[in-house]
């Protein structure tokens, strides 16, 4: 279900939990557009129907703390936040997804259509290390139960 | 896809013939095995409907993850604990999707609950 085009620009998005490093980051983006991409269809930003290459990420509402976010990320030291104007300048398109209205698709590829084969992995990478990139460097995660934050 | 309901005690159930042809034909998932969880699954993950979801191949059990069981997930950020709603067939009859409540508590702070229930009453 798509609910519109996607965030305004200057919303702040949690786009992920950051895993032991950026590389595991950036894995677990492109494996998720692809597991996505072979399940789910929808109107793409475009109006055509595509396949949804699409990572979940969740918007902060102004004024609330990265915490009420965050709390279900607590085995996570760092986590990558980035406004959705930043993702739009990488040029990675957005969508509203779902009944959450707090939540979105980031979309590392757009365009392609449902009956097209899957993209190879290594081409998901890509747009995910472009995606991380644009968030900058990881973040401390306020709501970890681990302790330091190393 | 499960939509999500009121009620959160609703689960889709799925038959027991159905559960045994799924079981003999998906082997446990290396990963799961290797993290010693019962499902390998993204917590980021959200579908139409607020659930979480994976397929049913990252299970290292099936008979583990049947709709209505509470299960522990693993995935590269942590582990977590969710209860299955259903498996949707909609895109393949061989590799479900399961559909899962994340719930909203940590593995660890069940474990000390239920330790604290263990110790009777002096």
């Amino acid at each position: 279900m798509v609910r519109s085009v996607g965030p305004p620009d200057d919303a702040t998005l949690v786009i992920r939990a950051v895993p032991g490093s950026i590389e595991d980051a950036v894995v677990d983006i492109a494996e998720d557009a692809l597991e996505s991409a072979a399940i789910y269809e929808v109107d793409g930003p475009g109006g055509a129907r595509v396949a949804l290459y699409g990572v979940s990420v969740f918007a902060r509402p102004p004024g609330t703390s990265p915490v009420e976010v965050l709390r279900r990320f607590s085995s996570s030291a760092y986590y990558l936040e980035v406004s959705a104007g930043e993702v739009r300048a990488a040029d990675l398109a957005m969508l509203a997804t779902g009944v959450n209205p707090d939540h979105f698709d980031v979309l590392l590829v757009d365009g392609r259509r449902p009956d097209d084969p899957l993209l190879p992995l290594a081409e998901l990478r890509a747009a995910a290390a472009r995606l991380v990139a644009v968030c900058g460097d990881p973040r401390p995660n306020p709501a970890y139960a681990g302790g330091s934050h190393g | 896809m499960a939509e999500r309901r009121a009620n959160p005690w609703y689960v889709r159930e799925v038959d027991d013939a159905i559960v045994e042809r799924l079981a003999t034909a998906i082997s446990p998932h290396p990963r799961a095995v290797e993290m010693g969880v019962d499902l390998v699954g993204d917590p980021h993950r959200e579908d139409d409907d607020g659930y979480n979801w994976t397929r049913l191949r990252y299970a290292r059990n099936v008979a583990d993850v049947r709709p209505g069981s509470v299960v522990v997930m693993g995935s590269r950020v942590g582990t977590y604990l969710a209860k299955v709603v259903a498996w949707d067939f909609e895109v393949s009859d061989d590799d479900p999707i399961i559909t899962l409540d994340l719930l909203p508590v940590t593995p660890d702070a069940v474990r000390r609950a239920l330790a604290r229930s263990r110790a009777p009453a002096a």
